[in-house]
């Protein structure tokens, strides 16, 4: 990664932070970034929960995400889209948008352990 | 008109003339009657209708000039001819949309042959008779005949017919026409008529016909069905004129019906076979990827035999189903291979190469330098160049012309007389780590599964679990399905019959009439036939609902009722992405949602079991034993499961 794009991306991250952790993430912020989540296409390939889909080749699970990705990392993925995931500029999703979205994305249960659920032990 | 056609045509008025019931007092009361009965109702022919009576007829016409020699009943028929000459084929059904220009054949199939070898299939529309044909061809391993209009009728099967060439799937296709302009009723009649019908269908049919007279046609239906049959397989067609089915039969006895013979696959060179079977042996990360292999019950343990000789990692496209999902060896890295063999794909390019779907769309080799990329199948052996769906070229190192099933096992005799005991521990390591990698990526896609297990929509890992669960006891096929990962990655798809591909072509409307013609070929072994049905395919076509009905044919419809044209709405959220706007407006246009469509009702509609839409996961289990109860019955039934996307 090239260090002009990193400084701006840090930027853009000390923002959305800003945004998010600088107030708690309270239900209203989560159901916002859930309704954003919604209207804005991100459930479109990742699934209404996080669960992952498939676009033009598979779209990771976002439930538990911050379990293998830094917040960095994922605010990277949404503003520069990579693969053949399209990129969500600041022109059509500001940071406060996105900062909820995180937010929403956190509120979400990860992966259970598959033995939990008998179906999925056949 | 032909030279050959204006003699046939005098002949077959001579023929017509000999084969006719005349008698005396019939031919000279016949114009009588007419006069005196009053046109039937609703024929169209009353005095309250707007259709005009024909013309008397032009003297110099070529039909028969007088009254006298116009006969009012046959004792034979063309048609009957036709289908003494289809029971030579094993044709077990004619999936049929009715129009008046078979119906000459028509009437034979159902009085002459008894409605059997071919039976009729009822079809509300073209292309669900040929998307019926299509299922049916891949799980039955023999094709099953279509028919239409030759003009408004072969329109509609168009794409259906597009996707059984790019599936590589044998179509039977019959069509009728009314060749002779001087034979040809009114307005509509002209309408449905044409010089020359398959030419709008030519570039993707393999060979087609339209036989001037019936030994012709015998030699042309019986060259169609091998030239259908022979690997690459395909669609072809016959043209049928109307004249030829309804004409008598001059002389029966002098008419033969040519034995099919059909032709032996070719297989791959063996000297070709022999430096791949070395190249094989030799390499490090040998990988194999199949995607059209199957063609009998026999490919899979095939490829079997040879990747556990290698210990190499299998790829399976889906094409058909060519490999055991559950055996250690499916999997494999492109990336890591350093022989990449690839048998019965079309699209090799799509296969080693990443393809960026971006503003500008970058491609990415996937192998490593130095790896090298054989092909084995029949792709090289036919193409047409109108339609692309013969993928983008891609240099390989060796293409070996040859049926994959039949060539692999010299290619696998040929291996192992290669390996000796040298390299069997390396062999067995690389076995080893494809295994652990396979047993890896099942348990990470169960842990994905879990995710959103109780929410709704449903998720579409939920849906399938709930579904296995109640039909892996049974000898289940799946016919068809709108989702791959969670079956092909959680179901046993140990038989080849357990999966039936896919459209081929991905032209919408496929997978709902598709589903059935797999079904109806299950129904002779009793298996358990379930289609995971999207919604949007659903809507081309439902009316094919009826047809399963009416026919009896059991299978159990699953709807993923994601609401949308799912692929489309993502495609457009790219687009407004990509464009910086409207982000938040790519349901326009791609989604169904006001009103949403209650599919149950309207399965109920069609005589089908329906139930749904089910929203909540706990509902689904006693839905579907339910519908799994029916379709054990021998009924079709659709549950309608609303889903989250993909």
């Amino acid at each position: 990664m090239h260090s002009k794009n990193l400084s701006w991306l840090l930027v853009a991250a000390l923002g959305i932070a800003a945004t998010c952790w600088g107030a708690a993430a309270d239900s209203n912020r989560i159901a916002n970034g859930k309704r954003l989540y919604i209207t804005d296409g991100c459930f479109e390939c990742h699934g209404r929960v996080g669960e992952g889909g498939a676009f033009n080749g598979p779209a990771p699970a976002l439930a538990g995400i911050f379990s293998r990705r830094s917040s960095l990392e994922v605010i990277s993925s949404v503003r520069k889209g990579p693969n053949d995931m399209p990129a969500y500029t600041d022109k059509v999703l500001s940071n406060q948008e996105l900062g909820d979205i995180l937010a929403y994305l956190r509120s979400l249960p990860g992966p259970a352990d598959p033995k939990s659920i008998a179906l999925l032990n056949k | 008109m032909s030279k050959d056609h204006e003699q046939d045509t005098v002949t077959g008025r001579r023929d017509f003339l000999k084969g006719a019931t005349l008698t005396a007092g019939a031919a000279a009361l016949a114009p009588v009657v007419a006069a005196a009965d009053p046109a039937p109702a609703g024929s169209g022919l009353s005095s309250g209708s707007t259709r005009q009576m024909p013309p008397p007829p032009n003297p110099n016409d070529s039909m028969p000039p007088s009254e006298d020699a116009d006969p009012i009943v046959l004792t034979s028929s063309g048609g009957d001819f036709m289908v003494d000459v289809f029971k030579t084929l094993d044709l077990e059904y004619m999936a049929t949309m009715c129009a008046s220009t078979f119906r000459g054949l028509h009437e034979s199939v159902i009085n002459y042959g008894d409605n059997s070898k071919p039976e009729i299939l009822t079809c509300p529309h073209e292309e669900i008779a040929v998307a019926i044909a299509h299922g049916y061809a891949k799980m039955a391993g023999k094709p099953c005949a279509a028919i239409a209009h030759g003009t408004v009728g072969l329109q509609h099967a168009s794409m259906a017919l597009y996707n059984a060439w790019c599936d590589r799937a044998p179509i039977y296709m019959l069509i009728g026409n009314i060749a002779a302009g001087n034979k040809r009723l009114y307005d509509f009649e002209w309408q449905h008529s044409a010089q020359d019908c398959a030419a709008t269908v030519r570039d993707y049919l393999k060979w087609d016909d339209q036989p001037t007279n019936l030994q012709s046609f015998a030699e042309s239906a019986v060259r169609a069905h091998k030239i259908a049959m022979t690997p690459p397989m395909g669609p072809v067609l016959i043209s049928l004129d109307q004249f030829l089915q309804e004409g008598p039969i001059a002389n029966r006895g002098a008419l033969t019906i040519p034995k099919l013979t059909q032709v032996v696959p070719p297989v791959g060179d063996p000297a070709a076979l022999d430096e791949l079977a070395r190249m094989l042996v030799e390499a490090e990360y040998p990988l194999i990827v199949a995607d059209r292999l199957s063609r009998t019950p026999a490919a899979m343990g095939r490829l079997v035999e040879l990747a556990e000789a290698l210990q190499c990692g299998v790829i399976d496209k889906l094409g058909r189903l060519n490999f055991p999902n559950q055996h250690p060896l499916r999997g494999g890295d492109v990336e890591k291979a350093d022989l990449i063999l690839t048998i019965e794909v079309d699209d090799v390019y799509g296969t080693v190469h990443i393809l960026r779907d971006r503003v500008n769309r970058a491609t990415i080799p996937m192998m490593k330098p130095g790896a090298k990329l054989v092909t084995l199948g029949c792709a090289d052996l036919f193409q047409k160049s109108n339609y692309q769906d013969f993928q983008r070229y891609d240099g390989v190192d060796m293409a070996i012309a040859g049926d994959g099933e039949d060539s692999l096992p010299l290619l696998t005799e040929l291996v192992k007389k290669r390996l000796g005991t040298g390299g069997q521990s390396q062999r067995e390591a690389r076995g080893k780590a494809l295994a652990e990698a396979h047993n890896d990526l099942i348990e990470r896609t169960k842990q994905r599964a879990t995710i959103g297990w109780d929410a709704s929509p449903i998720s579409t890992a939920r849906m399938c679990a709930e579904l296995y669960h109640q039909i892996s006891g049974l000898d289940w096929s799946l016919v068809g399905s709108g989702v791959y990962n969670w079956p092909h990655m959680l179901w046993n798809f140990d038989k080849t019959y357990r999966w039936n591909g896919d459209s081929g072509g991905s032209g919408i409307g496929y997978l709902l009439p598709g589903a059935l013609g797999g079904a109806l070929a299950n129904k002779a072994h009793g298996r358990f036939s379930v289609c995971i049905q999207p919604d949007g395919d659903f809507n081309f076509v439902p009316s094919t609902l009826w047809t399963a009905a009416h026919h009896r044919i059991p299978i159990l419809y699953i709807m993923h009722n994601n609401r949308a044209y799912h692929m489309e709405y993502m495609y457009l959220q790219a687009m407004a992405n990509r464009r910086q706007r409207g982000i938040d407006k790519a349901y326009i246009g791609t989604t169904f949602r006001d009103p949403y469509i209650d599919y149950a009702t309207v399965a109920k509609g069609f005589g089908v079991h329906g139930e749904g839409p089910i929203t909540d996961p706990k509902d689904l289990a006693p839905a579907i034993a339910r519908a799994v109860a029916l379709v054990q019955r021998g009924e079709p039934a659709l549950i309608d499961v609303v889903t989250d996307p993909r």
